[in-house]
């Protein structure tokens, strides 16, 4: 008897105990929302230094340039409120937006434009954030909501290199821009932990129309495996860039999934002073070899885009779609391309990939399968972020690499300088006399049309000489929780969530 | 009938270790790598031509678990002789000689000792990359410490006994006294001692395999296999079902193998009888 009470009583504790865990979390204020980020942000807060691609990405709601890329592609004036562009296109002069304040509540002055655009541009002693900006002669301030910029040769791109965060408008008086973050865009900064989270409100005084959603929390989750039961749990309302696996872990009735692509351009890298890859036949046996459909097909369900050059679909007027099917997989001319080339038995090779981007380690999987086809033996070097970055892409210790390579604004320069013979960051080496030539006559061209087609020229040269092995832009999978709406995509590294409204 | 005598437990794990075996070795009737991609058979549930199913590639689970559990036996295989061989000589030198032999080794051992043997592994092969060869031998050294830890007590008893004493006063070589005479009296703690290895090596390349390190893809190992499965176990649990059941069959062998009464008991008592 007395045994039986002992055992009642502990089952009622066990009982208690457990019931006191279910708490109604998901009574969350409406007005809020919570998004999974994979990395951390210990970047710099000012712009102009961020270095991160996921900084800018998310920073992209708190800083505005003179002008802002919108999701179609176009620039729209953003703290100016108009551009006007000289005949000889030389001289640019932005009107500043009346009325247009910064996070602190103070007005934005025509000293804070002349400021950041020097700071930006490496006129105050400083790197410029972009090679682009050495091209910038002169700053005039005009009058008190004038102020020129001249070129000292006229680009049509230039407009989209003001078009990033990189180029944002941060407050003169802002005596350490590192630590104290200001910005004019629609969200402001609050705070961030290390490895917790980073912490937006909505900024009132915004001069458009400004967000919908009060408090963003963008939650750090490092962790790939987690993020779906995150969500599902409701930690989490939103996560972008999801891999097929997460995906398809979610309940659809719960989440809406945007299909979109991720603005990359991923290709099996080939570092030009590994010996076989020197010979234009062996590269092009191996774009035969290599189907970038059936790739898709297993990596992603058959979603992305394949691309053919260092130019993806999203560049519009760039992009050359006839590109795409020059190397339709023909294994028996590959066979004979690389008999060319000197290979008839083929060769080894390494493929070095980061460990932590599953899409990539998939498509180099994928690609061990094909290039075997042809007698290329590939063996797979799965090595941490920290080392690929210091190895691969610093220090160009490789022989081919499997990743995706983004664009920091919208012009074509963005993708395409990195190929440029002695180019900063031209880790395949990559060096060709008719492709330096054609870039060099778009980035002087004075024409829009024509700086388009030498570009357009460059991207065939890449196709012909077969650069790289070319795959797709990634196809990029946003969950979002079916209490909010309204995710949009831009041909950018961006993440938008001014756009993301409550469902009423 | 000078019969081995064994307990049932111990029957139990050869006839699971023996089932192992042949299930790897089945592995080679079927030709096919065990890479090989096939789109139509992409996440596809067991069936009866892939009983352990398809993964995310179409590649047959049964095949790629066969193989990886050769692997992974392998690579265990090797670490535990690596480990058994070092850790019973610097044991057996620590315990024999005591005194400033034992103070200097016993405290590396020590050092090694406190830094968790995972952590060993992975600092080894940060240092030396990642390949089956450096994971083999991370895994070795990351053994040797406890082994050495357990034959040094076990020689530190015997060298008081009588059989020592005397054979060292009718000077027989010490070489001879370690490995000749006092080794084979501790083979219960020795055997006891490998078998325990070898279940902690096998869960240890797991784990390493899961954080990514280790043999180089498309090689599975159990590891791997149950690390690429982990973002499916909703979608498609067959993938990290069969790996794990594997993985959990193959241990509890070796548990059962090691534990009870020991080898050399048994062995004993077949010439008692």
């Amino acid at each position: 008897m007395k045994k039986l009470r002992t055992l009642v009583l502990f089952s009622l504790l066990a009982l208690t105990t457990v019931l006191c865990a279910c708490t109604d979390d998901k009574a969350k204020n409406s007005d809020s929302i919570t998004i999974g980020i994979a990395q951390d942000i210990d970047d710099s807060l000012d712009p102009h230094k961020m270095v991160a691609a996921g900084t800018k990405e998310i920073f992209f709601n708190v800083f505005e340039g003179l002008v802002k890329p919108d999701s179609d592609g176009n620039i729209v004036p953003a703290v100016a409120q108009s551009v006007e562009v000289s005949e000889d296109k030389l001289s640019y002069t932005f009107k500043l937006r009346n009325g247009i304040k910064f996070h602190d509540g103070k007005a934005v002055t025509i000293e804070d434009l002349e400021y950041s655009i020097n700071k930006f541009a490496g006129r105050d002693g400083s790197e410029p954030v972009s090679s682009a900006f050495l091209n910038v002669s002169e700053v005039n301030v005009i009058s008190d909501d004038t102020i020129e910029i001249k070129l000292a040769s006229p680009d049509p791109a230039f407009l989209s290199y003001l078009a990033s965060v990189e180029a944002a408008i941060i407050p003169k008086d802002n005596a350490d821009p590192d630590n104290v973050c200001i910005g004019t865009g629609p969200y402001k900064y609050v705070s961030r932990a290390p490895l917790q989270n980073v912490v937006f409100e909505k900024f009132d005084e915004y001069w458009g129309e400004g967000g919908s959603i009060k408090n963003v929390t963008f939650k750090i989750c490092t962790n790939p495996d987690t993020i779906a039961m995150e969500l599902e749990g409701g930690t989490i309302d939103m996560c972008v860039h999801l891999t097929k696996g997460q995906r398809m872990q979610l309940e659809p009735e719960k989440f809406t999934i945007y299909e979109g692509t991720m603005n990359l351009v991923q290709a099996l890298y080939l570092n030009q002073t590994f010996e076989p890859f020197q010979n234009v036949y062996v590269r092009q046996a191996m774009n035969y070899a290599v189907n970038p459909q059936e790739v898709m097909d297993y990596v992603s369900d058959g979603s992305g885009s394949a691309i053919g050059t260092s130019i993806y679909p999203n560049f519009g007027k760039y992009f050359d779609p006839s590109l795409v099917s020059v190397y339709d997989q023909d294994i028996d001319k590959a066979k004979e391309l690389l008999a060319k080339g000197g290979y008839p038995d083929g060769f080894d090779m390494t493929i070095t990939v980061p460990s932590n981007y599953d899409q990539h380690v998939d498509t180099a999987l994928v690609l061990k399968n094909q290039l075997a086809l042809i007698g290329i033996n590939a063996t797979i070097e799965k090595v941490d972020w920290d080392t690929w970055l210091s190895d691969v892409y610093m220090g160009r210790k490789y022989e081919s690499t499997v990743i995706g390579v983004d664009a920091a604004n919208l012009s074509a320069n963005a993708l395409l300088s990195r190929f440029v013979t002695g180019a900063d960051g031209n880790f395949t080496n990559y060096s060709n006399a008719d492709y330096d030539v054609a870039f060099e006559k778009a980035t002087s061209a004075t024409e829009d049309d024509k700086a388009t087609e030498y570009y357009k020229e460059c991207a065939r040269i890449l196709n012909s000489d077969a650069a790289n092995v070319y795959i797709q832009d990634l196809p990029d999978f946003v969950a979002l929780n079916k209490k909010y709406e309204g995710y949009k995509y831009y041909p950018l590294y961006v993440m938008d969530i001014s756009n993301i409204k409550v469902v009423k | 009938m000078n019969k081995l005598k064994l307990t049932n437990q111990k029957k139990a794990g050869i006839i699971i270790i023996i089932c192992m075996i042949l299930f790897v070795l089945l592995g080679f009737i079927n030709r096919n790598p065990f890479d090989l991609m096939n789109k139509d058979l992409i996440l596809k549930g067991p069936s009866l031509l892939h009983p352990f199913g398809c993964d995310d590639f179409g590649r047959d689970i049964l095949k790629r678990t066969q193989s990886g559990l050769g692997i992974s036996v392998l690579i265990s295989f090797f670490s535990v002789f690596i480990g058994t061989v070092f850790g019973t000589l610097i044991g057996a030198l620590c315990g024999y000689f005591g005194g400033i032999v034992d103070d200097f080794l016993s405290s590396i051992i020590d050092v090694l000792f406190s830094i968790p043997s995972l952590l060993l592994a992975l600092v080894f092969v940060s240092l030396f990359g990642s390949g089956i060869v450096q994971e083999t031998l991370a895994l070795g050294i990351a053994i040797i410490p406890s082994f050495s830890k357990m034959m040094r007590s076990e020689f530190k008893k015997q060298k008081e006994l009588e059989y020592v004493k005397m054979a060292k006063l009718i000077h027989v070589p010490t070489y001879r006294i370690l490995f000749v005479h006092i080794l084979p009296n501790v083979t219960e703690t020795f055997v006891n001692c490998i078998f325990i290895a070898f279940n902690n090596c096998i869960l240890a390349e797991a784990g390493l395999s899961f954080m990514g390190i280790g043999v180089k893809p498309p090689l599975a190992t159990l590891g791997t296999l149950l690390s690429e499965a982990g973002g499916y176990i909703r979608s498609a649990p067959y993938m990290v079902l069969f790996p794990a059941l594997t993985l959990i069959l193959l241990l509890l062998g070796f548990g059962m193998l090691s534990s009870g009464e020991s080898f050399h008991n048994a062995y004993s008592k077949r010439f008692k009888n």
